[in-house]
């Protein structure tokens, strides 16, 4: 790595000590370390004296101490039209020196549709205030008020809401005489809340830092959710005070009714591809694939937007849908076959598996739906937004959570499969052959499966270039490959394996000098964890899912020779196993298996040293070179 | 008898080989894959659009332009062409239209076509940001083997700008017209993009109202453009046409001409409200700044003025070569776009007494400027254009906050732009001075038991390289991270790569000037580098260039057709002094080299010399020539492969 790149680190410690020094306001100075701005106060006042209304007053004054803060200081007010009113709109802007700078009027805000990236015509709104500061800091004052008719959910408290942001005093107020059920989550974490009855507020919370393989931010941040025991949602009513009940409201406004109107229709398009042998298994997986490789994703919210699917006709019909729609389509498809399956909700993310909350029924954090088939003798998951998943396998996106089966009975809470280290292997088989001016060319062929798989699938119909650029990052930044050739990608329509075989040829790949050969044999990534130096661990060390790698590798030489030093290693622990041996093979050749397991943990961050240095010496160990001697 | 069969054959040959409309059949149906290309995701069975003018009311003289498509889509990676976005304007009363649209999707259904409309319900209207609308539809059923038709239709008041067409895309063209029908009211010239032969055909219109002339222009089985690297701009190479407005004449008025000729432009912008009357403005608030510039040596006025502007305004990522709000506002508010910040430096100089033009181009993303084709509408950049003396002039882009006086930051350089002086027009090449040199002093001492070097660095880094430096530190701090856009809750990763305990660790322990754009940055570091050396038995190996240089040659192509653009010119020079271990000697060490391609434009350096018991590394790297001639690849590209492989060689040690 290039010794410019490097001077950054230490240079922005020395100007951050500079900042410090400078700032006047009476803003604590510890409360500017890592922050990137601050919320000088924030203030949420919620009435909820009616069960089909609340109103909300909201005021936040936010400091912007640099330009990475300024997306913190942005002013986007979401609602949605047809059953929020949005008024009372003010921003104020002021420099350094807290002198006003610039009062915003209402026609300068931007009106947009508000996209989530998958909707291409939706009723959420959003009113944004596009500001380019002359100089930082800057504070940016706004306010505004909002009246609503769905009372699902009254606005949360979120007094952190991203890393490195302090938080100078952030309060909400809750008014209401009705029954409202509270949760209260991470709030046991933060010395700086304090609680009296409805009133929560929070001062002088210094900025938290993201950390490499940290829990998700859900178990981080303190989040206040007030449901309403009885609420409207689009002239939709309901109560509900357990997971059945939510369920049950879910199914009985949006779902019951909606069935297939064209069945004879529906069923002369199905007909070609089921036989009257198929058992249920084949024919919930014909279905599956029928409405994989008939329908798109594509989210489209009017009216009802957030919970009530397109009905299943028109998604016959028209051949897209949502997750709601395609789940609740495919669902009925089955029912025409007598196959009962299951629409659940679900919190979807790749990064981290998410829960529902399991002692608070709440809509949030649900934001997926997937179907479950109950067969007599395995249950079958599967995402019907995705065209290349293979049947009964739900990858990264929903493993491994609690969700919630949607049913006539109500709703039921229940668990993802989890995919571990039998199922999440990645084998590679790589043969090499140095040439006598250092450049080798290699065969490849790598297998993977479960969670490996990665994009595999969706990368399958990308171009040929796209493809070369993917299969680069499972390799190592050391290699210097002039160019990939013959790259063939097979997936299995059946289970989740794809293989990729492929050839490469590298430029300057071992080193000589004299007699000695000096040969890497870090070729394919084995996805050993990489963490920093910590400073002070603060967050726990979250391994999400056991993953295994293994390879083996040949390597073919210009000449004969020995191996000068032995490489072979095994090391065992807690977080994981890894093994390499080294060998001669035959006179001129070297054959090196290795394999590496990340077990799935939660580990306490008093451990970090000791989870570090074990995977420090695993990847001291990938990258150490062989030393091969000329005979 | 022969004669009909021959006229009938000629005729059935004149249609295969023009290639014309190829109907929607069950071979197109069946196609697996597009014959130009076998990994295009989808590819235009035809793209046309017919544009007229129409003088019927109510709307007044409009634009109608009536688009066809027919694409045929391969695979799940063409499905999104089935989703259509048409973006379209509204202001006031000068309305764009989106009307008359069809759609339909053909499939093979059991060997027959089934064809599928789009229905009016799934058409959609919304309002994307300020004036501007769009109308979305998905076309039903799309799946890879169907084959979508769409038509539709977009009026627009706007007659002075005609959009851009391209016949090359994304994804294969089989066939692409573009016709016009030009009423004798207008004079337009046709300006040219890439390199596809495209058919040319102009003739009068039958029976037309207004002497409408009509062009035709047709482009068969197209290759898509491809993507290259050190490439500006890739539109720039993409073949497509633009009609510019030259000159109108309507009856009983008289012709008002539009991009005659550079100096018609130059004309035309000293006179436009937003330009020219902007450097004639007199801004009282900044009287007290011009009595100062007066009093100060001509010689140093502009760096005075120069850098009144930088330091005191600030520039809103807004292109465009004009002042549209006007310079009031923008010396009122403190910022603006760079047509406003760099028009204020201007009116500044003038009126301090020195010669100084507005010189309007195209930003270097934007691509290359066709001189030979006068227009307004491809400009979206303005710097300044300042005499030193008469033969000397200096170029300057205040908007910048770090640029000093001399180099202009990335955006503003390209190869060619306009100075509009007073009395016309004047072209001029930009040449690129930024110039990213580096000084490196750096000595070791090597551990032997730990295996690593251990030592330090005194840096120097002088104009560009310091204002890169500056530049890539305040993105450091500031940097927005787009993936948050979708993660949102995911916070910024502290990225802290030093510490990962792996690899080579600097430490910095001073730094010199940062905050002063003029001077040069210096820097000294300590050291320990784990990676750069390697200890058998009695023998150490150091890698040939330690830690530092070109380690992998970034151009593996073996071809190359256009030129290699450099952002800026390279000097970088480095000596690294090893102190010999106790007890060690030198058995080997690589050999010296030294290599330059033909025109000088690069040069590399390496040597390695024994003086005093140490091992001293020269290296020098060094580019001359920001923009290199495609004949130079071949050399060029030798050049690093011998960079490369000099890094990888070794300087041997055995211990006596």
């Amino acid at each position: 790595m290039n010794k410019s790149n490097w001077a950054f680190c230490s240079i922005v410690y020395l100007l951050c000590v500079s900042v410090i020094a400078q700032d006047n306001d009476n803003i604590p100075s510890s409360l500017l370390t890592n922050a990137n701005a601050i919320v000088l106060s924030d203030y949420t006042k919620v009435d909820h004296l009616q069960s089909k209304k609340y109103v909300v007053q909201y005021k936040r004054a936010i400091k912007v101490l640099n330009k990475k803060g300024l997306k913190h200081g942005q002013v986007a007010l979401y609602y949605k039209e047809s059953s929020d009113k949005l008024s009372n709109i003010s921003i104020k802007i002021f420099d350094k020196d807290n002198k006003l700078i610039k009062n915003v009027k209402e026609k300068e805000l931007e009106d947009y549709s508000s996209g989530d990236g998958y909707s291409i015509v939706t009723d959420y709104r959003l009113k944004h205030f596009d500001y380019t500061p002359l100089s930082y800091p800057f504070t940016i004052e706004y306010s505004y008020k909002i009246e609503s008719r769905n009372t699902l959910s009254l606005p949360f408290w979120r007094p952190i809401s991203n890393y490195n942001i302090a938080v100078l005093k952030s309060e909400y107020d809750l008014n209401s005489p009705l029954k409202i059920r509270t949760k209260l989550k991470n709030f046991e974490n933060f010395q700086t809340i304090v609680q009296k009855g409805n009133y929560f507020v929070m001062t002088h919370q210094n900025a938290l830092t993201k950390e490499r393989y940290a829990p998700s931010t859900k178990d981080i941040f303190p989040i206040g959710i007030f449901n309403p025991a009885i609420f409207n949602y689009e002239n939709h009513p309901g109560q509900f005070n357990t997971w059945k009940g939510y369920g049950s409201w879910i199914y009985n406004q949006f779902l019951k009714d909606q069935k297939i109107e064209n069945i004879a229709e529906v069923k002369k398009d199905l007909a070609q591809l089921i036989s009257p042998s198929d058992n249920d298994y084949t024919i919930s997986k014909k279905i599956y694939e029928f409405v994989q490789s008939n329908t798109r994703y594509i989210s489209i919210s009017l009216e009802e937007g957030g919970l009530n699917p397109m009905s299943p006709n028109k998604v016959h019909q028209v051949k897209y849908g949502d997750c709601k729609a395609l789940s609740l389509y495919t669902k009925e498809l089955l029912s025409l076959y007598d196959i009962e399956s299951n629409y659940v909700e679900i919190c979807a993310g790749v990064e981290y598996t998410d829960d529902l909350f399991e002692d608070y029924p709440s809509a949030y954090p649900g934001n997926h739906i997937i179907v479950n088939i109950p067969l007599e003798n395995d249950t079958i998951w599967i995402d019907c937004t995705s065209n290349d998943n293979p049947f009964n396998y739900l990858g990264r996106f929903t493993d491994d959570r609690v969700a919630l089966e949607i049913t006539a009975d109500g709703g039921k809470l229940i668990k993802t499969p989890e995919y571990n280290e039998t199922i999440n292997l990645a084998i590679d088989t790589v043969e090499i052959r140095i040439q006598e001016n250092q450049n080798a060319i290699s065969t490849l062929k790598s297998i993977y499966q479960g969670i490996k798989i990665g994009s595999d699938y969706s990368i399958n119909n990308s171009s040929h270039k796209e493809k070369e650029e993917y299969i680069n990052n499972r390799l190592s930044d050391n290699l210097k490959i002039k160019k990939i050739e013959k790259l063939n990608l097979n997936i299995n329509q059946n289970e989740p394996i794809t293989q990729w075989d492929y050839n490469m040829s590298l430029a300057n790949f071992s080193e000589s000098a004299g007699d000695y050969l000096f040969i890497p044999h870090e070729i394919t990534s084995l996805d050993i964890p990489i963490l920093p130096k910590d400073k002070k661990r603060k967050n726990p060390i979250v391994f999400n899912r056991s993953m295994s790698a293994s390879q083996n590798i040949t390597i073919e030489l210009p000449y004969d020779g020995e191996i000068v030093e032995d490489l072979s290693f095994d090391t065992t622990s807690t977080y994981g196993v890894y093994k390499i041996t080294v060998q001669k093979s035959g006179s001129k050749a070297v054959q090196i298996n290795k394999s590496f397991t990340l077990f799935k943990g939660h580990y306490d961050e008093k451990e970090y040293k000791k989870i570090k240095s074990f995977f420090d010496l695993c990847l001291k160990t990938e990258r150490k070179p062989i030393t091969f001697i000329k005979s | 008898m022969i004669k009909p069969i021959f006229t009938i054959t000629a005729f059935l040959l004149f249609i295969g080989l023009t290639g014309y409309t190829k109907g929607i059949d069950k071979e197109l149906l069946t196609q697996k894959f597009h014959p130009l290309d076998s990994t295009a995701s989808a590819a235009y069975i035809k793209k046309n659009v017919e544009i007229e003018y129409n003088f019927d009311n109510p709307l007044g003289l409009h634009l109608e332009m009536k688009y066809h498509f027919v694409i045929k889509i391969y695979n799940e990676d063409g499905e999104s062409y089935g989703t259509f976005q048409v973006p379209y304007y509204e202001k006031g009363g000068k309305k764009e239209k989106v009307r008359k649209i069809k759609a339909q999707t053909y499939n093979l259904v059991n060997g027959k076509i089934k064809s599928e409309q789009l229905s009016k319900k799934d058409i959609y209207k919304e309002e994307t940001s300020g004036n501007w609308r769009k109308v979305t539809f998905a076309l039903p059923n799309v799946k890879p083997g169907s084959v979508i038709e769409v038509q539709y239709t977009v009026s627009s008041p706007y007659v002075y700008s005609i959009p851009k067409w391209y016949f090359q895309n994304s994804i294969p063209t089989d066939y692409s017209s573009y016709i016009i029908d030009v009423p004798e009211y207008f004079t337009l010239t046709p300006v040219p993009t890439g390199s596809v032969l495209l058919s040319n055909e102009k003739k009068p219109v039958m029976s037309s109202q207004h002497g409408e002339i009509r062009h035709t222009l047709i482009g068969t089985k197209i290759k898509p453009y491809k993507k290259d690297k050190y490439v500006l701009n890739e539109n720039d190479y993409r073949s497509g046409i633009k009609f510019e407005l030259f000159s109108t004449k309507f009856p009983n008025r008289p012709t008002e001409y539009y991009s005659k000729d550079w100096n018609a432009i130059a004309t035309n912008l000293n006179e436009a409200d937003y330009f020219g009357r902007q450097i004639k403005k007199k801004l009282s608030d900044l009287n007290s700044i011009v009595e100062e510039a007066l009093t100060i040596d001509r010689k140093d006025r502009a760096l005075f003025l120069y850098e009144y502007v930088r330091s005191n305004y600030t520039w809103n990522e807004k292109y465009g070569i004009g002042s549209y709000d006007g310079l009031k506002k923008v010396v009122s508010n403190k910022s603006g776009g760079v047509g406003d910040i760099n028009l204020l430096l201007v009116n500044l100089l003038k009126k301090s007494n020195l010669v100084a033009h507005p010189v309007v181009m195209k930003s270097r993303y934007d691509g290359l400027l066709n001189t030979s084709f006068p227009t307004l509408t491809e400009l979206d950049y303005c710097i300044v254009y300042v005499e030193l003396s008469p033969d000397e002039y200096i170029l300057l882009d205040a908007t910048s906050k770090l640029t000093p006086m001399g180099e202009l930051p990335l955006r503003a350089l390209n190869i060619s732009g306009v100075v509009v002086r007073p009395d016309g027009a004047k072209i001029i090449n930009m040449v690129n001075n930024n110039q990213y040199k580096v000084q490196t002093v750096s000595e070791y001492d090597v551990d032997v038991e730990n295996n690593t070097l251990i030592g330090s660095s005194q840096r120097k880094r002088s104009n560009y390289a310091a204002t890169k430096f500056r530049a890539d530190l305040e993105k450091e701090n500031n940097e927005i991270d787009e993936e948050e856009d979708y993660q949102d809750e995911e916070g910024e990763q502290e990225d802290d790569i030093e510490s990962y305990n792996l690899d080579n660790t600097y430490e910095v322990i001073s730094l010199k000037n940062l905050e002063d754009i003029y001077k040069p940055i210096s820097l000294e570091y300590k050291e320990e580098l784990y990676t750069c050396s390697k200890i058998i038995g009695n023998k150490i190996f150091i890698d040939g260039s330690l830690d530092f240089g070109i380690k992998d040659n970034p151009f593996k192509e073996e071809n190359r057709e256009y030129p290699i653009f450099y952002n800026n010119k390279v000097s970088t020079k480095s000596i690294a002094a090893i102190n010999i271990p106790e007890g060690y000697i030198i058995e080997s060490i690589p050999e010296s080299t030294s290599v330059t391609t033909p025109t000088k434009a690069a040069t590399f350096r390496y040597d390695v010399k024994q003086q005093d018991g140490k091992l001293i590394i020269y290296y020098i790297f060094s580019v001359k020539q920001t923009n290199v001639g495609p004949g130079e690849y071949p050399a060029l590209k030798n050049l690093y492969k011998i960079a490369a492989d000099k890094a990888a060689e070794k300087i041997v040690l055995t211990k006596v």
